[in-house]
C-alpha cells in the first residue's frame, strides 16, 4: 500500500472522530463539552454499540454479515428475565449465554453447511428469535430486577462504571483472539479466501461457525448488561442495532470485501456513531433524521474504502510500491 | 518474404502488456494475413493468450499499435473488436448452460425483428442457428439446453457461435483440446472453407501434427516476446522446439529415477463427481502422472482424494490407513498435500504476506499452543525463501506481488512446511515462465528422491513424458491405460486420451 | 418444476402451484365460511398486487445475481412524498411522477455503488435502505398522512368494468415485463448476465450498464408499489413498506428464481407473491396473533430458501456428473 493510502487508512477515522468532538465543542460547549454528557456517551451508550459492532466486525471480516444480534439480545434477555427476578442469577445467566451460543451455532450451520447467504440466514434467525421473544412476552416489558443484579449495570469499580470495564475486558479478549492466536489467523484467512483456506487443510467452515457462535455469545452478554442497565427486558428494542453496527464496523475500517479490519478500528467506529447520534440530539435534529445519517455514514465509508484502494492501486501502477508489513 | 499489402489483415507493432508481477507481452510485432492459418506456438505463459485477447479487445494494450487492414484501431471494449469483424474462441468454454443452443450462438447479438428495434426475432434466431449448425455438419437441435450437451458438443457450439457473424479474423485458442478425431476433421474442413473465403485465422495449438496439417505460417513466442516466424510446411520441428523453449529440451526436465519404495496410495474403485471406478497406486519415491484431456475427471479425482469433493463410492488407503470419507483437514493431518491448478484462487491467500502463506497448512505444528509467534513465522518463511529461492527481498511481502513461478514456490513451501509425504500437483507449471519451470521439475525430482510420493496432473505432454515414472491416462472419468516410463511418448498419450480403448496394444 | 403447459412450449412453472392449491384447500377446510369466498379471493389478489409489483424489480435483480434491500423503504418514501406533495397543493400527477423519479434516483445510487463500483450489494443497498427509511420518516415527520384526493382513492380502490383497477394495473405491468424479459434484447441480456457475467462480457454485452438499468427498474417498481399501497388506504405511512424487501425476496425465491442467477422468471414470482399473501390472510382468518404470524412466515420463508439452496446444490452435482452422457 502506498504511504498516502496507508495514512488515509489508519488515521482518517481518528481524525473524523476528532473533528466531530472538536466541532461540537465549539458549537455547543455548554451541552456537549460537559462531564455528564461525555460520561453518558462513553460509559452508557457506547458499550452496547461497541459490543454489537464487535460481532458485526467479526462477521464482516469473514465476508459475512450478522443481522441477528439485536434479536438474539432481545430473546436471551426476555427468556432469562424470569430466573433473574427469582434471584437465580447463575441459571439465568447460563441460560442466556447458552441460548446465545445456540442461535450463533444455527447461524453458522445455515451459512457454512447449508450454504445460505449470511444475510438471509441471519435474517431468518432474527425473524425467528424476535418472533419467539414476542410470543413469550406477549409484547410486554419485563421489569424491576433485584438490586444485586442491577449493580452489574450501574455499579462501578474504582470509579469506573462496570459497563465500560466489561466492554474493555471483552475488547482485550477479542483483540487477543483475533490478532495473536491461530484462530484469528484462520478467521482472516477464511475471510480473504474461503476455498484456499479449506484447501490448506483448515476447516474454514468450523472457523466461520465459531465466529457466529462468538457473536451469539456477545449478543447474550449485551442482553444481560442491557437488562441490568435499564432494569427492564424489552422485546421491542432490537431495531437500530444492525444499521448502527454495520456503520460502526465499516467506518472503523473493516472492509466489506472480507479479510481486513480489526476490533480496535471498530471501537473508534462505534465512538464515531454514538457521538454523531449524541451531537444530533444536542443540535435538536429529530430522531427521524438519524437513520438517514447513519445510512449516509455507511455509504461514506464504502466510498472512503474505494478511494483508499484507488489511490493505492494508482501508486502501484506508477511503481511507487512500498511494502506493507501487514 | 515480401508482403503484399492487399493481403494484410492485422499488423501489430511493439505491443506490450503488463500484469501485476509479470510482463506478459514485451514489444511484440507480428502480422496476420487474409486467408491464412497463422499458428501461434509457445509454452504456457509465453503470452499467446494475452496477445490474442488484446487483438480481440478482451484486454487493452499498454503500449504499441494495431492496424486492421492498414488503418489503426484501438479496441476499448470487446464489442469494438466484434464490430470490426474479429471473433475469438476461448480456451475455456464460455456458454450459458441454462440457455438453448440458439440463444448461446447469438448471445449479445440476437437478431431483431424488422422495424422493431430491441425486440428479438426468435424464429429467425432459431432458423439461423439451425442453418449454421447444418452448414458445419453439427447434428444438434438449436432448442436444446446447452447443459444437456457433452463437452465436445459444447465446444462445437462455441465454434458455431464465433462464426455466427460476418468475420474477417477468427482466433482459436486450443480449439481441439477436447474434440474427437472425427470432430477435428470436421473443424479443419470448416477452417479450409473459411480460408478460401479470405478470412484470416489465428490458431493456437500444441499439437505438432495439426500445425502441419492446417497451418500456413507459424510464429513462435517465448516469455512474452516474439521469437520468429517460419513456414508451416517446411519447418524443422527440432529447431522450432528449441526456439520455443529457448534451450535443448533435455535440459528442461531433470529426473533421476529410483526404485519405487513402499506403497503410499492405493485407491479401490473410487467414484466421484466426474470419475468412476478409479483404481490407481502411487509408491514412495515415484512420480505418477494423470494424463488426459481437460474435463476427463483428473482434477475432480485429485480433489476427492484430498477431501474437497465428495467420494461417492469406493475407498483408498493412504500410508496404510483406510479412508472412505475425507476432509482437507484430515487429509493434511495424514500427510497429504494438494497444489491446485488455480493457485491464485485456491492455493494462496493472495492478500497475505509470504510467511503467513507458508505456515498456513501447518498452523497447529508451528504454533502448538494457539499463540502466533512472529519471530518463528519469519524464521520458517526465511528458511523456505532461501531453500526454494523465492525471488523476494523479504517474506513480509504480499503474495499478490510475486510472479507466477514464485507464487508456485510459496505453495510448495507451504506443503513442505507441513511435512507432507504424498503430494498432488495439479498442473504444477501452468502460467510459469520457462526458467522457473525447470526449477519446479528439479524440485519434484528432489522430493521424489527424498522419498515423497507424487501424483501429478498435467496437460503438458512434454512434462508428463519428461518426469513421470508411470502414467495413468483418464478419459471420460475412467482410467483407460497405465503406461510405464519405457512405453511413454506424446503420441501414445494422445491416442489413449482421445480414443481410449479403441486402440489397444 | 412441473410443466403446466405443453412440453413443446417449454414454459416451466415451479411446483409452487401445488403449494398454492394445498394452502387453498387447507384454509378452506379450516375456515369454510370465510376463506373460499369471492370477497376473500379478491382481497388476496389486491394484497398480492402490491407485493407482485414490488417483486418485479427483485426478480430481475436476482436473475442477475443481485439483491436490493431498499425496496421496502423506497415504497414508504414514494408513498409519503406523494402524500405530502399532494396535500401541499401540488397536482396529483406531478406528485406521483416525483415519487417515481425519487425511486429511480435511489436505483441510480444503488446501481452506481453495486454495478459500477462493484461494492457488496448487501451492504450498499442496506445503507440506501437506511437512508430511504430515514427520509420517509423525515418527509412525513413520523406521521401517517391522509390523502384527500378522490382520484388517488380511485387508483387504489376503483373498478374498471367490475374489476379492481389495481389488479388491472398489475396485469398490465406483469404482461409488459414478461414481454420485456422474454422477447427483448434487454431481457435476453439479463438472462445472459445471470447465467455467466463473464460469458456475457466476452460476448460484448455491457454488464455494468444492464445491471444499472435493473437497479433503476427496481427503484421504479418499488416506487409504483409504494404508491399502490398508499392509494389502497388513501394514506401514506413512513413505515408502510418495512417488510416488503424480504417478502419480495421470498416471493422471487419461492417462485423458482434462483440466487445462482439466470434461471427462473416473473411468472413464478407472481405465483410466489400470491402464495405468500394466501398464507398471511389465511393465518389471519385462523385468528393467529400477528406476533405468531411473523414467526411462522419467517420460518416458512427461511425453510423455502434453505430448500432452494440445497436443491440447487443437488442439481449442480447431478449436472456435473451427466457431462459424458451423450458423447
Amino acid at each position: 500500500m502506498s504511504k498516502l493510502a496507508s495514512i488515509l487508512d489508519k488515521y482518517s477515522r481518528i481524525l473524523l472522530l476528532f473533528f466531530i468532538i472538536a466541532g461540537m465543542s465549539l458549537l455547543k460547549p455548554e451541552a456537549f463539552l460537559t462531564y455528564e454528557n461525555f460520561s453518558t456517551v462513553i460509559f452508557q451508550q457506547a458499550p452496547f454499540t461497541i459490543l454489537m459492532s464487535f460481532g458485526m466486525t467479526l462477521a464482516i471480516i469473514t465476508k459475512g454479515i450478522d443481522k441477528s444480534m439485536g434479536s438474539i439480545l432481545v430473546l436471551t434477555s426476555v427468556l432469562c428475565a424470569a430466573f433473574i427476578k427469582q434471584e437465580q442469577y447463575i441459571i439465568g445467566i447460563a441460560l442466556a449465554l447458552a441460548l446465545g451460543i445456540l442461535c450463533g451455532f444455527l447461524n453458522g450451520i445455515l451459512i457454512t453447511r447449508v450454504g445460505v447467504a449470511p444475510f438471509i440466514a441471519t435474517y431468518g434467525i432474527e425473524y425467528t428469535a424476535l418472533g419467539l421473544a414476542f410470543v413469550y412476552t406477549g409484547g410486554q416489558y419485563i421489569y424491576d430486577f433485584p438490586p444485586v443484579f442491577r449493580s452489574i449495570g450501574i455499579g462501578t469499580v474504582f470509579g469506573i462504571p462496570n459497563l465500560a470495564l466489561i466492554t474493555f475486558l471483552i475488547f482485550i479478549v477479542l483483540y487477543f483472539l483475533t490478532r495473536m492466536t491461530t484462530f484469528g489467523r484462520r478467521m482472516y484467512s477464511a475471510g480473504f479466501n474461503f476455498n484456499a483456506t479449506t484447501l490448506s487443510g483448515i476447516s474454514a467452515k468450523n472457523t466461520v461457525t465459531l465466529v457466529y457462535i462468538i457473536n451469539g455469545l456477545l449478543a447474550a452478554v449485551a442482553g444481560i448488561l442491557y437488562m441490568a442497565r435499564l432494569n427492564a427486558a424489552d422485546p421491542g428494542i432490537s431495531g437500530n442495532f444492525t444499521l448502527d453496527s454495520i456503520a460502526a464496523t465499516l467506518i472503523g475500517g473493516t472492509s466489506f470485501g472480507g479479510g481486513k479490519g480489526s476490533v480496535a478500528g471498530t471501537v473508534i467506529g462505534s465512538l464515531i456513531i454514538v457521538f454523531i447520534r449524541n451531537s444530533m440530539n444536542i443540535m435538536g435534529v429529530s430522531t427521524t433524521w438519524q437513520q438517514t445519517a447513519v445510512g449516509f455514514i455507511i455509504v461514506f465509508s464504502i466510498l472512503l474504502e474505494a478511494a483508499t484502494r484507488y489511490i493505492s492501486n494508482k501508486a502501484k501502477s506508477l511503481g511507487m510500491v512500498s511494502i506493507d508489513a501487514g | 518474404m515480401p508482403l503484399d499489402k492487399t493481403f494484410e489483415l492485422v499488423e501489430l507493432k511493439n505491443i506490450s502488456k503488463q500484469f501485476p508481477g509479470v510482463l506478459a507481452l514485451n514489444n511484440v510485432s507480428m502480422d496476420f494475413r487474409k486467408g491464412e492459418v497463422h499458428v501461434l506456438l509457445g509454452e504456457n505463459g509465453a503470452g499467446k493468450s494475452t496477445l490474442v485477447k488484446i487483438i480481440a479487445g478482451v484486454y487493452t494494450k499498454d503500449k504499441g499499435e494495431m492496424l486492421l487492414e492498414g488503418s489503426p484501431v484501438d479496441f476499448k471494449r470487446i464489442r469494438d473488436a466484434q464490430e470490426a469483424g474479429i471473433a475469438i474462441i476461448h480456451q475455456e468454454l464460455n456458454l450459458l448452460p441454462e440457455r438453448s443452443i440458439a440463444q448461446n450462438i447469438f448471445v449479445g447479438k440476437e437478431p431483431e425483428k424488422k422495424g422493431l428495434p430491441g425486440i428479438i426475432d426468435k424464429k429467425k434466431m432459431i432458423s439461423d442457428s439451425a442453418e449454421l449448425l447444418q452448414r458445419l455438419g453439427v447434428d444438434l437441435n438449436p432448442n436444446t439446453q446447452v447443459k444437456k450437451l457433452s463437452i465436445a458438443q459444447q465446444q462445437m457450439v462455441e465454434v458455431v457461435k464465433a462464426l455466427s457473424r460476418n468475420i474477417k479474423l477468427l482466433i482459436m485458442d486450443e480449439p481441439t483440446s477436447s474434440l474427437t478425431k472425427k470432430e477435428i476433421d470436421k473443424l479443419f474442413e470448416i477452417i479450409r472453407k473459411l480460408k478460401s473465403d479470405g478470412i484470416g485465422i489465428i490458431y493456437i495449438s500444441h499439437r505438432m501434427d495439426e500445425i502441419q496439417r492446417i497451418g500456413d505460417r507459424v510464429s513462435i513466442m517465448r516469455d512474452g516476446e516474439y521469437i520468429d516466424t517460419v513456414d508451416a510446411k517446411t519447418m524443422n520441428m527440432d529447431e522450432v522446439i528449441t526456439k520455443m523453449v529457448g534451450r535443448k529440451i533435455e535440459q528442461l526436465y531433470s529426473r533421476r529415477y529410483n526404485a519405487p519404495g513402499k506403497l503410499v496410495l492405493q485407491t479401490n474403485g473410487l467414484c466421484g463427481l466426474r470419475f468412476r471406478n478409479v483404481s490407481i497406486s502411487v509408491h514412495a519415491g515415484e512420480v505418477v502422472a494423470l494424463s488426459g484431456l481437460i474435463g476427463a475427471g483428473r482434477s475432480e479425482l485429485a480433489k476427492a482424494l484430498f477431501g474437497y469433493d465428495p467420494i461417492e463410492a469406493g475407498s483408498y488407503t493412504l500410508f496404510g490407513e483406510k479412508v472412505t470419507r475425507a476432509t482437507p483437514k484430515e487429509s493434511t493431518r495424514r500427510g497429504m498435500a494438494f497444489l491446485p491448478e488455480d493457485r491464485k484462487a485456491e492455493g494462496l491467500i493472495l492478500q497475505m504476506p509470504i510467511k503467513n502463506n507458508i505456515v498456513s497448512a501447518s498452523l497447529k505444528k508451528v504454533f502448538p499452543n494457539f499463540l502466533l509467534n512472529n519471530a518463528k513465522e519469519t524464521r520458517i518463511g526465511e528458511h523456505y525463501r532461501r531453500e526454494m529461492r523465492i525471488a523476494t527481498p523479504n517474506v513480509d511481502k504480499i503474495v499478490q506481488e510475486l510472479s507466477g513461478g514464485n507464487q508456485q514456490k510459496v505453495v510448495i513451501s507451504k506443503w513442505l512446511a507441513s511435512e507432507s509425504k504424498f503430494i498432488i500437483f495439479d498442473e504444477p507449471t501452468r502460467g510459469i515462465d520457462i526458467g522457473a519451470k525447470a526449477e519446479i521439475y528439479q524440485l519434484i525430482d528432489r522430493l521424489a528422491g527424498e522419498g515423497s510420493a507424487i501424483l501429478m496432473i498435467s496437460s503438458e505432454l512434454g512434462e508428463v513424458v519428461g518426469i513421470s515414472d508411470r502414467v495413468y491416462v483418464m478419459r471420460e472419468g475412467e482410467v483407460v491405460a497405465e503406461l510405464k516410463r519405457d512405453k511413454l511418448s506424446q503420441e501414445e498419450l494422445v491416442s489413449w486420451a482421445v480414443r481410449g480403448a479403441a486402440k489397444n496394444d | 418444476m412441473i410443466k403446466l403447459f405443453s412440453p413443446k412450449k417449454r414454459l416451466p412453472v415451479p411446483g409452487i402451484v401445488w403449494g398454492i392449491i394445498f394452502l387453498i384447500i387447507f384454509f378452506s377446510i379450516i375456515r369454510p365460511a370465510k376463506f373460499p369466498t369471492l370477497y376473500n379471493a379478491l382481497l388476496i389478489l389486491r394484497h398480492s398486487s402490491v407485493l407482485i409489483v414490488a417483486s418485479i424489480g427483485m426478480t430481475m435483480l436476482i436473475l442477475v445475481s443481485q439483491i436490493d434491500l431498499s425496496v421496502g423503504s423506497v415504497m414508504s418514501l414514494a408513498g409519503v412524498i406523494t402524500a405530502v406533495c399532494a396535500e401541499s397543493g401540488m397536482p396529483l400527477g406531478v406528485s406521483l411522477a416525483l415519487s417515481i423519479l425519487v425511486g429511480m434516483l435511489i436505483g441510480v445510487v444503488n446501481g452506481t455503488m453495486v454495478a459500477v463500483f462493484r461494492f457488496d450489494y448487501w451492504i450498499s443497498t442496506f445503507a440506501t435502505m437506511g437512508i430511504a427509511a430515514g427520509l420517509a420518516l423525515v418527509v412525513a415527520n413520523g406521521q401517517t398522512i391522509t390523502v384527500r384526493s378522490d382520484f388517488f382513492n380511485w387508483l387504489g380502490n376503483g373498478k374498471v368494468l367490475g374489476i379492481d383497477f389495481l389488479i388491472l394495473l398489475v396485469a398490465v405491468l406483469v404482461a409488459g415485463m414478461l414481454f420485456v424479459l422474454g422477447k427483448t434484447r434487454f431481457g435476453y441480456n439479463i438472462y445472459s448476465i445471470g447465467g455467466s457475467a463473464e460469458t456475457a462480457r466476452l460476448s460484448g454485452i455491457d454488464v455494468t450498464k444492464n445491471r444499472m438499468f435493473v437497479f433503476i427498474g427496481s427503484g421504479f417498481f418499488s416506487a409504483v408499489a409504494g404508491l399502490m399501497l398508499a392509494a389502497m388506504g388513501s394514506s401514506a405511512s413512513p413505515i408502510a413498506g418495512a417488510d416488503y424487501s424480504f417478502d419480495a425476496i421470498a416471493a422471487v425465491i419461492i417462485g423458482g428464481t434462483s440466487f445462482d442467477g439466470g434461471k427462473g422468471g416473473l411468472a413464478g414470482t407472481v405465483l410466489g407473491a400470491v402464495l405468500l399473501r394466501i398464507l398471511t390472510l389465511g393465518l389471519n382468518l385462523m385468528g393467529i396473533p400477528p406476533t405468531w404470524q411473523k414467526a411462522i412466515i419467517g420460518v416458512v420463508i427461511v425453510a423455502i430458501i434453505v430448500n432452494d439452496v440445497l436443491g440447487e446444490r443437488r442439481r449442480k452435482t447431478n449436472e456435473s456428473r451427466r457431462v459424458y452422457s451423450n458423447v
